[in-house]
């Protein structure tokens, strides 16, 4: 673990916080409330080489390349170590995505616990990503004031807690105790900004929503594709091929359910022409009742990045909202 | 999340714009053209072969048959490098750039107010835009101010996202926009009948009454007669100017048409946003620098800062600073370059991107003898010129741009640019000093400084003041004024005569798919996807009907059409859009060339911009 590059949230000068390389400890800014953007990037960046081609005499080579740098990441969120646990899934589902495997089996995440609603746009409560983590971390930070409780998730965190034992101490059932009552102040911190995920599932896991009223949400969605890029489930890409030569580099890139081009047919048909059609494809997929039972979960960790993102008005709690009411306005 | 413009929110262009450093189409070589063929060359040999050309065609030709493109698209800095290389070097002011397309004729300075007064308005008038589309990043502050309880009232031709989420929505003929602002003060007049003498004032003609507007906008009086009481009612009103307005055939009626609205408004004892009605009027520009650009003096006639050439005092302080006599007589623009001139200097413009006739470009490339481009990214330009010299990508040079509302933004170098790479303000600093003319530059900052201190409008601006925040607001009050003297005589009373004929409309629609197969854009695989739907269905271009009308006329989807004008006629497809009224056709501007039989009097304005009137035409099957 020495030669790992660590990650942990950095606040800038402007004051906004993001996770960035560190070199010191005393960079991390562990009073944060929410990052700008999520892990994501670490795992699937936006532009992501895939592997060198070459075709010289007929004779066609393939070069994967892996990223195997071993990264530590300090002081994650909850709800964007959630968002990683779904990515895994995806990354698992059809085919074993070597990329971000490398990735992901060279990555160790010491998670931050929420201890309150960390900003007014988070709503992890409805979308079951936080405050607290139950699994899928490596170690898991509980501040009690004056120290962490430290909680050991895996197999990884527990080696490294072993190979550095000096450094802890062992906790009590008063610490344990402690915790319980932080996470249930934490669960009830959350403020009006929710996210109505159920009631949005029964509707459109039933097809009991109205085309009108995604036609009234296409006209309030930009279509930038901002609520796609910094949500931490979302893993939509594109090819492209970058050709030098006889050869070139295949890239992947970042693409968003947004775009028209997202469907666009050779052919020139598009099944979703309309942004309202656009939109109600990616809510669809984020709720639907048939995605929870593939993913096992809705592909919402409630991290409200896209409420802020969004620069018309339609991030997941307005959205929900709407479709609960049935009625945009 | 802090930043005042953009608050957190991207575009979808803004989410992808680093795929430029990256992209397939990157210049990375100087490239020199011998025996024919463009081939790679060091860049020492490169800025040398720009000069000796320059050099010759100079002594050849003369200062007066040399020209310089500078760009929307870079900074400040390179672009005033660029300023005083034409003038200095080549002493020539034959000196423009595409992103005037974004400005009103030269007479007239475009209006100015702060993006964050959307925050703060209670009315906002929508004048032919389509800010979904092009300006984002106001439009996502538009949707707060109509959930904030603020009025939005659209008006334009096309009914696209703003004409159905605003308040009120009026829908106009093409070309019509100063009738309605006119008939809109007249309704105001009849309401507020204690509006007595104004001084500076010129209102309407008295007999310009709503009924006349109405019929001559083809919007109902009643329609006139709200958006008149709206804003009798209204405390804080503001108007954001499309790029269909700016550049309608009749921009400066409608501007100074709008500039009166709003001293009526301040006499009715609404609140302004500063004392100039100017500062309540928002002209959408739409390149990220096309306001800084032009302030930098890429223009025939004004130096930077819109200080006249043949401003003596002006002059004099750049002709002391700078060590050199400076050309005065009247430079010129693109459109009148074409036959005049011998050799050209392009730096990182789309040129032919703001011509009424993208074809004059050829024109103008036709008796260019001699053709320098810089430029980050390869473009059939590029591939026709003799010398080609690889400039800094967006991220790859540290510069400022100057944003529509006129805040100067520094822009750091996040990352260093290739090898053979340089940063633009450096190139043209190296050609000056190829020919002789040390400018003494040493860094972006040195520049800014130099600015500052011939341009009074950016005399406050310091790169120590731009890295501590979020960029500075240059001074509204140096502006020069605003709004000329009205004409109100130009005024139509009617709708175009019907004509049995020719019984449609056919329009340019300046604001609709605007990025479609922008170079900027192309060199972006992700952009590429998106921005090039249109032209992947329909090859041949386009032109947009309302479905009643294609049903009448027998039209079907992606159809090919004949459009048949009283000048000529053109073959085109149809594309079929319920955002297209009755009556109407619409022709993306960037597809102006192939509809150049109808639209053959593509009239320009004294600047060499498109002023392209609406034409009378009928449709038959092709």
């Amino acid at each position: 673990m020495s030669a790992a590059t660590v990650i942990a949230p950095v606040r800038s000068s402007a004051g906004e916080v993001d996770y960035s390389e560190i070199t010191d400890a005393h960079q991390i800014a562990w009073d944060y409330t929410i990052s700008l953007t999520s892990l994501k990037r670490f795992f699937l960046p936006q532009v992501e080489p895939l592997f060198e081609f070459s075709c010289q005499q007929g004779k066609h080579t393939l070069q994967p390349i892996l990223d195997k740098k071993p990264r530590v990441f300090i002081g994650v969120r909850p709800c964007d170590v959630s968002g990683l646990n779904f990515l895994d899934t995806v990354a698992k589902r059809d085919h074993d995505d070597q990329y971000y495997q490398s990735r992901r089996q060279n990555s160790f995440i010491i998670a931050l616990a929420c201890n309150k609603a960390a900003a007014e746009t988070c709503f992890c409560v409805c979308g079951d990503g936080g405050p607290f983590l139950k699994e899928g971390y490596d170690i898991q930070l509980v501040s009690l004031g004056d120290y962490y409780l430290v909680e050991v998730g895996s197999a990884k965190g527990e080696a490294l807690v072993k190979e550095h034992a000096d450094l802890f101490t062992p906790a009590d059932a008063k610490d344990a105790k402690q915790k319980e009552k932080l996470m249930k102040q934490a669960e009830i911190s959350f403020g009006e900004d929710k996210a109505y995920v159920a009631a949005a599932t029964r509707k459109i896991s039933f097809g009991k929503t109205e085309d009108a009223l995604w036609e009234k949400l296409g006209d309030f969605c930009l279509g930038c594709g901002g609520c796609a890029y910094i949500c931490p489930t979302c893993t939509c890409f594109t090819v492209c091929d970058h050709m030098k030569g006889e050869g070139g580099v295949r890239e992947r890139h970042w693409d968003a359910c947004n775009y028209a081009c997202y469907t666009r047919e050779v052919s020139g048909h598009n099944p979703r022409k309309e942004q309202g059609q656009r939109l109600k494809n990616r809510f669809f997929h984020k709720l639907s009742y048939q995605f929870v039972l593939r993913n096992g979960r809705h592909a919402c960790v409630g991290c409200g990045r896209c409420a802020f993102v969004c620069p018309g008005e339609t991030p997941m709690p307005e959205v929900t909202a709407s479709i609960r009411r049935g009625a945009w306005e | 999340l802090a930043h005042p413009v953009a608050q957190g929110r991207l575009c979808v262009r803004g989410w992808h714009a680093h795929e430029l450093a990256t992209s397939h189409i990157r210049l990375l070589s100087p490239l020199v053209r011998k025996n024919g063929q463009l081939v790679a060359v060091k860049y020492p040999e490169a800025i040398e072969f720009a000069a000796a050309g320059l050099r010759e065609a100079k002594k050849q030709r003369g200062s007066q048959a040399l020209a310089v493109l500078g760009s929307p698209n870079a900074t400040n800095e390179a672009n005033f490098a660029l300023m005083r290389f034409a003038r200095q070097v080549l002493g020539t002011n034959n000196l423009d750039f595409s992103g005037r397309l974004d400005w009103l004729p030269s007479a007239t300075v475009n209006p100015s107010t702060p993006i964050e007064n959307i925050d703060k308005a209670d009315l906002i008038f929508l004048f032919d835009t389509d800010s979904g589309d092009d300006h984002p990043a106001v439009t996502a502050r538009l949707i707060r101010a109509r959930r904030r309880g603020a009025k939005l009232i659209n008006i334009g031709t096309r009914q696209h996202r703003l004409a159905r989420i605003a308040g009120l929505n009026i829908q106009i003929l093409p070309g019509t926009l100063p009738e309605f602002i006119a008939g809109l003060i007249a309704a105001l007049l009849t309401m507020t009948p204690s509006i007595g003498y104004l001084e500076g004032i010129t209102k309407p003609p008295a007999d310009y009454t709503p009924e006349k507007a109405a019929r001559a906008c083809g919007a109902k009086v009643e329609e006139i007669r709200q958006a008149a009481k709206a804003f009798q009612e209204a405390h804080r009103p503001l108007a954001l100017l499309g790029r269909g307005a700016i550049r309608d055939a009749q921009a400066t009626v409608m501007l100074s048409a709008a500039g009166t609205l709003f001293a009526l408004g301040q006499a009715l004892g609404q609140e302004p946003f500063g004392a100039k009605p100017g500062n309540s009027l928002m002209p959408l520009g739409s390149r990220g620098n096309s306001r800084g650009a032009r302030e930098m003096g890429l223009d025939p006639t004004l130096l930077s800062g819109y200080q006249p050439i043949t401003d003596e005092a002006a002059r004099k302080r750049f002709e002391s600073a700078w060590g050199a006599a400076l050309p005065q007589e009247k430079g010129l623009n693109l459109w009148d370059m074409a036959g005049k001139v011998r050799a050209l200097y392009v730096m990182a413009d789309a040129p032919a991107s703001c011509l009424s006739d993208p074809k004059k470009i050829d024109e103008l490339l036709a008796g260019v003898e001699f053709l320098v481009v810089q430029d980050s990214i390869n473009s059939a330009l590029a591939e026709r010129a003799d010398v080609v010299l690889p400039g800094a990508a967006l991220g790859e040079e540290e510069g400022t741009f100057t944003n529509l509302e006129g805040r100067v933004q520094l822009l750091r170098k996040a990352l260093p640019p290739p090898a053979q790479v340089h940063a633009n303000w450096e190139i043209v600093n190296q050609i000056a000093r190829a020919l002789g003319v040390d400018f003494g530059y040493e860094s972006s900052a040195g520049i800014m400084q130099q600015i500052a201190a011939l341009t009074p409008l950016y005399g406050s601006i310091t790169y120590e003041k731009l890295e501590k925040g979020f960029g500075e607001l240059l001074p509204a009050e140096l502006l020069p004024s605003v709004a000329p003297a009205v004409s109100w005589q130009e005024l139509d009373n009617e709708a175009a005569k019907s004509d049995a004929d020719y019984p449609l409309l056919l329009a340019v629609d300046y604001a609709a798919s605007y990025w479609e197969g922008d170079k900027v854009v192309l060199s972006c695989p992700t952009l590429r996807n998106e921005f090039t739907i249109q032209i992947k269905d329909f090859p041949q271009g386009f032109v947009a009907l309302n479905p009643e009308d294609a049903r009448n006329l027998n039209v079907r989807p992606m159809s090919k059409i004949k459009i048949i004008g009283k000048n000529g006629e053109f073959i085109i497809s149809a594309q079929i859009s319920k955002e297209v009224p009755a009556g109407v056709v619409l022709l993306p501007f960037w597809e102006r060339a192939k509809a150049t039989p109808v639209l053959q009097a593509m009239r320009n304005n004294a600047d060499g911009l498109p002023c392209i009137e609406v034409e009378q035409v009928r449709i038959e099957g092709a």
